[in-house]
This record gives structure tokens, sequence and C-alpha cells, in this order.
């Protein structure tokens, strides 16, 4: 089973995606879905795709950029573009990037379940060619208390670039996505994406009281996509934006 | 010169394209007739001039020839008579008181024995103060005594005081009986004693004496005449030919136009009666060998100078601007502005193929600079329809729609949905002009299928297309206006059902694809009108221009660059079949 990651701006696109195409004869799943390029950034690291399929045109970080990020964040990660002919330009800069195929909008069934196919044969040949590819961590430089102070510092000052997630900053710092994210469970108590959300939203709370609008406070934490912005700080607050500048007007 | 004008004009009065080679040769032409006529004038006039000098030389010398000769004869006879003058015998017949018949004839035979040395003498007279006379000679004279005794002839012959004085013929007083004319010298004789005038004597001479100083000229005419024109000795026809100014003194010579008379000259030697006539003929005359000779040559120069000139404007002039023409033409035929190769003279000529290469190159620049801007525009006008339509819009909607239709269990409308936004998606889709054969099919099954959701009832399909034509490049949208033209034009307005059929196959390069309907046909003028060439065909007929059906045939014309690349095959009632000749090989743009 291929994991598949679909990110589109379209919800209609997106669900006619999961619906209209025959994964499981492809020996694929959807496990996940993103409204935005920023989304993604921030949940990949959990769905853990070996597939991307990303719509080119899309609002705050396009898919080009994202591309650009993630092929070098995750050089194993699969990614079909798919474009209108109108995006040709767009189109012509993937070039440069090592993506793996193009599909074109509006989606037609025949014509994805075609890429995908080639695509999977691929992907087949590249794991046969590697083997199960399992990450040595034995071999790994430790990680004590003060390194995982120093990334929480750099979290701190760095959650404004919507780019960072738990596998761009392990590479920075030379470990395992997954090997940070253990050990930083175990010397903080918390997930790594949970600690960066938290120091976003504290910044947001704290922007919200001094009466900023939601999209100049997006911005300012690092989420620009404002429907992704705004479900993190639901989910970390409780409510809304404006419910939470309401809120804190009355007090 | 109106004749010089026709001749030069003559191509254009025929009407007819006039080559600069054939005017040339005309003037050519003409110039050697004109100076050939001139040489030929020449020539002429050369030989009379000659021809005539030579004539009156001649003439001078015979006429002088004869004027001595019988000069010295009759000076011959002055002295002859000056010796019967101072005769013994006759001094005595003279003087006598009176005269007895003894004494004429001592008398008489004293004159004959002086006279007896010369044959010509005719007759001798000596006449006596008294009148009395005795006279010798052949045959039988009258003597007009009235005539004889005229005192202005007395005294013409006693101014000369012994002198000789020259008379035809006594000056009128005497006459032979035979009519024979004759030459009289006469003086009045003095007696040598008492220097007194003892009387007259008249020595007659006959016309003997012409004939021998003429008989050594006897071949040129020659004719010696009395003042008054009658004919004495020589050619009598001649004669004929005297007139009064021949008596002036001076040598004349007068042309005449007669062929063997040509020129006439006369002369009356001073202090004789005669007038010597003389005539040339053409035959005794030529022009000098040395002139010929200059004039030939001169011809021959000619010739050679005009056969020269002929030669350079055929080889330096009329051959290039013929080689430069014939290129000219090459490059015309061959459709396209090239330059000429043919090697040229370095002249005036030469500069005519460079300006003519150099214009060509400037307006295959401008050309190429139209086309270039025409492309443009036309990609302008291109791009303008196609963002007419927003894409995105359209695909999102689409896709919204198509999750509705398959949430809601709607399989058919979300099927139709899909392939619509399939044929959206080739139809709107920019990128290259020109897609293989198979993908512009696949357009128009989407198309179809569309349609038959619409007019399913009355509308099928049919496709047979070679495998070996699948993959062939064809410019994009070229059979979907003319399936839509089936459906509009041929199957819906028949209200019968109906079948489109496309087929497409290889035939060595060329590909022949097919539009067939079972539609309601077209009539001759109707493809007459669709087939026609023309720009401005958008507002002429709006039944055709909507479904842009010309500006197909345009495209695949332009594309084919062939106008025969479709052809359109009807029956009407029946059946419309388009056909395509797409080669494969020469594929433009």
């Amino acid at each position: 089973m291929y994991r598949v990651m679909i990110i589109d701006d379209e919800i209609s696109a997106r669900n006619l995606m999961k619906v209209s195409v025959d994964w499981d004869s492809l020996g694929m799943q959807v496990v996940g879905e993103a409204g935005s390029g920023i989304e993604a950034i921030n949940i990949i690291d959990e769905v853990k795709p070996d597939i991307a399929i990303v719509d080119i045109s899309m609002p705050f970080m396009n898919g080009i950029e994202f591309t650009e990020m993630a092929s070098k964040t995750y050089p194993e990660l699969a990614i079909i573009i798919m474009t209108a002919m109108d995006d040709f330009e767009y189109a012509r800069k993937c070039v440069s990037l090592p993506v793996f195929e193009y599909m074109l909008k509006p989606i037609v069934r025949a014509d994805v379940t075609a890429t995908l196919k080639k695509l999977k044969d691929k992907l087949d040949k590249r794991r046969a060619e590697l083997g199960w590819n399992n990450k040595d961590e034995a071999n790994e430089p430790d990680m004590d208390r003060s390194m995982i102070d120093k990334i929480k510092s750099y979290i701190e000052k760095n959650y404004k670039d919507s780019k960072i997630n738990l596998t761009s900053v392990a590479q920075r710092f030379g470990f395992s996505s997954s090997y940070l994210s253990r050990r930083f469970k175990q010397e903080t108590g918390k997930n790594f994406i949970e600690y960066l959300t938290e120091c976003r939203m504290e910044r947001a709370m704290m922007l919200a009281r001094g009466n900023y609008k939601m999209f100049s406070t997006s911005n300012e934490v690092g989420i620009p996509d404002t429907a992704y912005f705004g479900k993190c700080f639901k989910k970390y607050t409780g409510m809304s934006y404006s419910e939470y500048v309401l809120s804190q007007k009355g007090q | 010169m109106k004749w010089v004008q026709k001749i030069l004009n003559r191509q254009n009065v025929s009407g007819a394209h006039e080559s600069i080679a054939v005017r040339l040769w005309n003037i050519i032409a003409l110039i050697f007739t004109m100076l050939t006529a001139a040489l030929i004038i020449a020539i002429v006039m050369v030989t009379l001039n000659t021809r005539k000098e030579n004539s009156v030389r001649e003439s001078e010398t015979i006429i002088n020839g004869i004027t001595s000769t019988l000069r010295g004869n009759i000076d011959n006879y002055k002295d002859l008579s000056r010796l019967v003058m101072i005769n013994e015998t006759i001094m005595e017949f003279l003087r006598a008181e009176n005269v007895d018949s003894g004494l004429k004839n001592d008398s008489i035979y004293a004159i004959n024995d002086i006279l007896i040395v010369c044959n010509n003498v005719d007759s001798f007279f000596i006449f006596r103060n008294d009148g009395d006379y005795v006279s010798t000679g052949r045959g039988e004279y009258f003597i007009d005594r009235e005539m004889m005794n005229r005192p202005e002839w007395l005294d013409q012959i006693n101014e000369k005081r012994g002198g000789a004085i020259i008379r035809m013929n006594g000056n009128g007083a005497i006459f032979r009986r035979n009519g024979n004319q004759f030459i009289t010298v006469a003086r009045t004789v003095y007696d040598i004693y008492s220097q007194k005038k003892t009387g007259i004597l008249l020595m007659n001479i006959s016309m003997h004496l012409l004939e021998t100083a003429i008989g050594e000229n006897e071949n040129a005419g020659i004719c010696i005449v009395s003042e008054n024109g009658d004919y004495l000795a020589g050619d009598e026809e001649l004669a004929g030919f005297f007139t009064e100014e021949f008596r002036s003194g001076e040598m004349i010579h007068k042309d005449n136009g007669d062929k063997r008379f040509h020129m006439i000259s006369g002369y009356k030697p001073d202090e004789l009666p005669i007038v010597i006539m003389c005539r040339v003929t053409p035959a005794g005359t030529s022009v000098p060998a040395a002139v010929l000779v200059v004039l030939t040559l001169l011809a021959v120069v000619f010739a050679i100078s005009i056969v020269l000139l002929a030669s350079y404007i055929s080889k330096d002039i009329n051959r290039p601007i013929l080689d430069l023409s014939e290129a000219m033409e090459d490059t015309k035929k061959s459709g396209w502005l090239k330059k000429i190769e043919v090697r040229m003279p370095d002249n005036e000529i030469g500069q005519l193929a460079v300006s003519y290469n150099s214009m060509n190159e400037y307006l295959n620049e401008i050309l190429t600079r139209l086309i270039e801007q025409e492309k443009t525009v036309r990609g302008v006008e291109m791009r303008v329809l196609q963002e007419q339509i927003k894409p995105h819009f359209l695909y999102n909607s689409l896709e919204t729609i198509s999750y509705m239709a398959y949430e809601a269990g709607a399989t058919k409308a979300f099927e139709a949905l899909e392939t619509l936004g399939n044929f959206y998606r080739n139809f709107l889709s920019k990128g290259n002009r020109e897609i293989p054969l198979k993908r512009e099919i696949q357009i128009i099954k989407d198309y179809l299928s569309i349609q038959k959701l619409r007019y399913g009832d009355i509308l099928s399909d049919e496709y047979d297309v070679d495998e070996a034509a699948n993959e062939l490049m064809i410019p994009k949208l070229i059979l979907q206006p003319l399936v839509e033209n089936s459906i509009y034009h041929g199957i819906r307005p028949k209200g019968e059902p109906g079948v489109i059929k496309i087929s497409a196959n290889l035939d060595g390069d060329i590909l022949n694809v097919i539009v067939y309907d079972s539609g309601i046909g077209m009539s001759e003028e109707q493809i007459g009108l669709i087939l026609e060439e023309k720009d401005d065909d958008e507002d002429e007929n709006p039944a055709l221009s909507g479904f842009g059906l010309k500006g197909t045939i345009k495209r695949i014309r332009y594309f084919c660059k062939d106008k025969n690349a479709i052809e359109i095959f009807s029956e009407e009632g029946e059946y419309t079949k388009i056909v395509l000749r797409i080669n494969t090989k020469q594929q433009g743009e």
C-alpha cells in the first residue's frame, strides 16, 4: 500500500479525486489531504505520504513552492502535479524539479488511473532496488538535553517561517525526523508539531488581544493560510479567532 | 523623314511586343542602308566627276591636236599662195595694161607649177584690179561677181595689207557646181616693186584637208562644221549637236543626256571659219583604280564595323539582358524572391542584377516582417478567443458538479460531466498547435458522445482510423468544426437518424482524413461558396460563418500550403463527404 496525500484548495476536487479513483486496485490509499501547501507542511510529518498529488494553483503557497520545499525535505516523496494547460508557465518551472508526473485538470478517471499506474510501477521498482529502508538510528549522534533546548529556542525564533516542520528542523540539526520526534517527546512531554503550534498560537493570542485582524496575525505567526490558521486556533483555544477577539474585548 | 520614323516604329505600329534587340537591329539596318546609299552616291559622283574631267581632257587633246594640224597645214597653204603672189608671170599678168589670152595661159601654167606639189588645192583665182581674172582648178566653179565685189568683203581682204584671211567658199562669192564646200585663203597682192595693190588672190582648199586632219583621230567622234553649223567633215551625226555657243572662241564642253554623246565639246579656232566638235563616249573613260580601291576598302571597313557593333550588341547587351530577364522569370516561377545567380558582366547590366538582388533582399525582409506580424496577430486573436473562457472557473465548476452528481448517485450525469471536462480540456488547452491525429479523434469522440446525449435518437458515429495514421501530427481542431458542421447543417435539419463516420488512412506520404455524414448534403453552389478563396467571407454568409467552417478550411489550406487539400463531395438529400489530403512530409510552420 502506498500512502497518498491530496493537496488542493478545492474541496470538491479533493473529494472527487478520493471517490472517483479505485485506489484499492491500484494498491494505494488516500491517507490525508490538505487545503493548502501551508497545511500540508504542517501535517505531512504525521501523514507520512509516499505520494503527494499537488494542484499547481493554490493561494498562500502554490504547488511549485510546495514542491520545491518538499522535494528538498522529503527526497523520497513522489510528487504529481495537477495543472490546467493554462498553467503552462508553472509547469515549465517544474521541469527543474524532481516531479514525477503531470496530470491535466479537470480530473478524468481514465487519465488519473493511467498516471498513477505508471507511478506505482516506478515506485515498485525503486523499492525493489533499495529494499525497505529503515534508518539506523543507532548511528545517529546523541541528542542530549542541551540540544533539545537549542532546538526549542530555534523554534521560538523561527516559527514565523511557514516552511519549518519536524523534518526540516531535524535535517537542519542533523537528525532523522523520527529520532527527533521521539527524543523531543521524551524531553518535553509534547510532540514537536504541538510545541511549534503552541508557540504560534500563544503569539497569535497575544496579537488577537492587540486587536490584530486574523489575516495579519496568521501571516505574523507563519500560517498564512487563514483557513488552516483558523482551524489550528480553534483547536488550541476552543474558540474561533473572532470569538476570541470579542471575548478579550469584554474583559 | 517620315519613313525613318516608320522603320523605327515598325514594331509599335504592329502593336506587338517590341524588344530592344529588334529595335537595335532595325536601327543598324537603317544605318547600314543609309551608309551604303551614301557610299554608292559617293562612288557615282566621283566616277562621274572623274569621267567628266577625263572627257574634258580628252576632248581638249583631240581638238587642240586637230587645230594645230589644221593651222600648220593652212600656214603651208598661205606660204604657197605667197609663192604665187611673187611669181614673175603672175605679177606680169597683174601689171599689164592689156591682157591677152597668152598671158593668161602663162599665168595658169605658172600657178599650176607652183601648186603641183600639193593635192588639196581645189582651185585658184587671181583677180586684177580691173576685175579680169585667171583661175585654175578641178571641176566647175561659178563666180558671183556681185558677191565678189562687195565692198565689205574687199575691205576685209585689204585690211590685212597683204596678209591672208580664211573664209568659207570665198566668203560666198564662189561655189562649186557639185556643191562641195571649200576653204578659201584670200589676200591682196601688192607689186613687189611699186608696192601698189595689183589684185586679189583666192586659194580654195578642199575639205580633204579637214578629213586628213581628222583622220588620225578617226575613233573619237569628231566633226568639223562651218561657223554656221554646216557639215564639213568627219562624223556627220555629230553636226546635229552644233550650237552657236561653240563659236565663242573658247573651248566649250556640253553635257548631253545621250549615252553615246554624253559630252560634246566644240571650239572655233581663231581666224579659221570652222568649228571643231568632238564627243567622248562613256566607254572611253574609267574611274581610276585607286579611287575604287579606297572606296572598296571603306566599304569593307564599314561592313566589319557593323558586324562588330552587331556582335557587341548581341554579346554584351542583348545576351546579358536576356539572361537577366530569364533569371528573373525563373525567380518569379519559383514563387520565391531568390537572388539571381547568373554571372553578369561587370557593367550597367551587372549593376541591374545587383540592384535587383538587393531589392529582392529588401522585399524578403519586408515579407518576413509582415509574415511575423501576421503570425503575431493571429496568435493574439487566438489567445483573445481562448481567454474569453476562463478555464479555471469552468474546470472547478465541472469538478464540483461532478462530485455532486456522484454523491447523488447520478452516474450518467457524472460520466457526461467527465466527458465534457475532457473535451474542454483538449479543446481549450493552449500549447501545441499540432497534435497527433488520435488526440483530435478523441476530441471528436468526446464531442460526439456529449452531442449524442442531446441527439442520441438520430445521431450515431463510426470510426475507421488506420493504426499508422494515429500518431501523425495535424493542426489542432481541424476536424471538430467539420463534425460540428455535419451535425448542425447535415443531420439535424434532415430529422432522420444519421451517421457521422470518421475515417483516416495513410497513402504514401498523404494522410487522407474523411468526414462523412448522411445528412441533407449540399448543392454545388453551396460547395463553391464554402470552398471559394475569399478573405472577407466572415460576413457574407452568416449561415456558415457561425461554425467556423470557412475559417477551418483556411487553416487547412494554410497548413498544407495547397488549396486543393480539402475537397467536398455531396449529393443533396443523401450525404456530404469532406476529404482532407495532408502531405505529412512537407508540413509547415
